[in-house]
């Protein structure tokens, strides 16, 4: 069964993901910041990748995923955001996300599920 | 080199504005004076009951000719003196003109009786609206020599060491002024063109003052609210953290993912869901209001619109390498004119529209950016690409917010959908226009493309 690496810094959330995943059978590996989860990345080569933006670290969700790709990491990631919607601001100017799909919070566990099996299923 | 620029003046745009409008005034004035001058000479002696001698005639012909002469110099030359302090700008232009309109009217008064003669009114005239322009210490030096050289003329006359050459017909009985009637003319002369250029002076400095300070309380007020309005968006985004996470909990409770839930309980928890669902409503209400407002004020500053695309393309290099996909800047602009908008709003809102170009484009395709103005007063910016377009029936839906195309939709491209609508508010935020079509221009049957059009107003440098 499909490794899905879950980052973000909110243990609530992270735990809401992981349940919700492992009751369909996906093995789960979590990080609560941008580092450890570039880290987990690197060792334990998930299939897909769940990413909070993370607006609050230094080094942000956006920056992780830019790193990724730089490193030709191409591991779907799923995007969480809370506020792309309504302001659509926070993607900074002249920059692109390299993300493959957005899940907005309040996370809907149907909606995550089908976008995961999406995404898994995509290559 | 003589400073002229006060050091209040930094809000030079204004500041320079209104040099500039008062250096053309004054060019329009001397041409008036010109024709006055004709008149006087040519038509005066017919409609009034005076004369001029062959000298005198002579003499105020050469004159008007030099100003004349002068005037269409400086009318010719301004558009190239520049504004920048420091260089020889606009400034030291109406000093020059200054100066060169003080000794032509000498010239004028000493031809038409010096004390006798009615033109020296018109340095008052002078002095005053100089005083507007220029700083204190040069009015007062240009103002105090003109007085003293006029005093010199007016007692070098009485003394007979100047002849006086007086309009023939104005003083028919002509009489010797006593010494002390020229003393009280030179007198109250000086008085009043050191009182009137004192008051023009200082109550223009204090009117200049007081213009710029408000600019500064403009920018500082806009300032204030961009910090309150990021910091209000900082706070609800904040509030909205946890509400996220409660919802996902009660989300997991709802679906039993946990085991079974009584349906009492359920109920129970669904309704808590629906109350937390309704707070985050109203924070992303507060969160979208905060937007508009942070629109709203949005700054305005000169653009160079190459220097943005460039560095546009630079940062989306890296992404559209990956697909490899070619961007192209071809500008096609016949002027180049500046766009007077809120750069970061305006990268945001390019960015999105490259973006979303690379995003949906296909493999090893082309994105074409074109800069074009086919009007004279508005530049035309248009994105080109060779992606998956956008089916016919949507091209203006796709402008609302979190729509998405639905062949964008199909395929799971990444995208919030709300990229289209917030470039649409920023392009018509900076009063332009943004127009979508499909398929472009290099589309095919299998990849159709699509073509954004924005178009933007653009500036002259201000007269």
């Amino acid at each position: 069964m499909a490794l899905i690496a879950v980052i973000d810094d909110d243990p609530d959330i992270i735990e809401a993901s992981s349940l919700v995943l492992k009751s369909k059978g996906y093995h789960v590996v979590t990080a609560t910041n941008p580092d450890d989860g570039y880290k987990i990345i690197q060792e334990k080569k998930p299939d897909l990748i769940i990413l909070d933006v993370m607006m609050d670290e230094p080094d942000d969700g956006f920056f992780l995923a830019q790193k990724l790709r730089r490193e030709k990491i191409k591991t779907p990631i799923l995007m969480y955001t809370s506020v792309s919607k309504t302001i659509g601001m926070e993607f900074g100017a002249g920059e692109m996300v390299p993300v493959d799909d957005f899940v907005e919070k309040p996370i809907s566990p149907d909606e995550l599920l089908s976008k995961v099996h999406f995404l898994l299923n995509k290559e | 080199m003589l400073k002229l620029v006060p050091e209040w003046a930094h809000h030079y745009d204004e500041f320079w504005a209104a040099i500039r409008k008062r250096n053309l005034w004054f060019i329009h004035l001397r041409y008036i004076f010109f024709i006055i001058l004709l008149l006087f000479v040519f038509v005066g002696e017919y409609f009034l009951d005076f004369r001029f001698t062959d000298l005198q005639f002579r003499a105020i012909l050469l004159t008007a000719s030099y100003i004349l002469i002068y005037n269409v110099i400086i009318h010719a030359s301004r558009k190239h003196v520049g504004c920048e302090p420091g260089k020889f700008n606009c400034m030291y232009l109406s000093l020059i003109q200054t100066v060169l309109d003080i000794s032509a009217l000498f010239v004028l008064i000493y031809y038409t009786g010096i004390i006798e003669s009615p033109l020296y009114m018109l340095f008052i005239f002078q002095t005053v609206i100089g005083s507007m322009i220029l700083p204190g210490v040069v009015v007062y030096t240009i103002t105090t020599t003109t007085c003293i050289v006029f005093i010199a003329m007016v007692f070098l006359q009485h003394f007979d060491y100047l002849p006086s050459h007086l309009i023939i017909g104005l003083t028919p009985n002509m009489m010797e002024h006593t010494f002390t009637y020229d003393i009280l003319v030179v007198t109250i002369f000086s008085f009043i063109m050191l009182c009137s250029v004192y008051l023009a002076n200082t109550i223009s400095r204090r009117l200049y003052k007081r213009e710029q300070q408000l600019r500064d309380y403009i920018i500082k007020i806009d300032e204030a609210e961009i910090t309150k309005q990021r910091y209000i968006m900082g706070v609800v985004h904040e509030i909205k953290s946890p509400i996220n996470a409660v919802q996902s909990i009660l989300d997991l409770v709802i679906n039993k993912y946990l085991g079974p839930v009584t349906p009492e309980i359920e109920e129970k928890l669904k309704r808590a869901k629906s109350r937390s669902e309704e707070s985050l409503q109203l924070i992303n209400n507060v969160l979208h209001i905060s937007k508009l407002k942070l629109l709203e004020v949005s700054k305005k500053e000169e653009i160079a619109l190459t220097k943005v695309m460039h560095t546009l393309l630079d940062k989306n290099y890296e992404t559209a390498s990956i697909k490899n996909i070619t961007i192209k800047l071809s500008d096609k602009r016949k002027r180049k004119k500046i766009i007077s908008a809120d750069k970061t709003l305006l990268e945001l809102a390019f960015s999105n529209i490259i973006g979303n170009s690379v995003k949906y484009g296909r493999q090893d395709g082309t994105i074409l950016i074109e800069l074009n103005d086919p009007l004279p007063d508005s530049v035309q910016i248009s994105v080109h690409d060779d992606g998956i377009g956008i089916p016919t029936l949507e091209v203006t839906t796709v402008f609302e917010e979190f729509y998405r195309a639905s062949n964008a939709k199909k395929k799971s491209f990444e995208g919030s959908g709300l990229g289209l609508s917030l470039v649409k508010e920023i392009i018509e935020k900076q009063k332009g226009s943004i127009e979508l079509r499909s398929p472009s221009k290099f589309g095919s049957e299998q990849f159709p493309g699509t073509t954004v059009t924005i178009t933007l107003p653009t500036i002259e440098l201000r007269e």
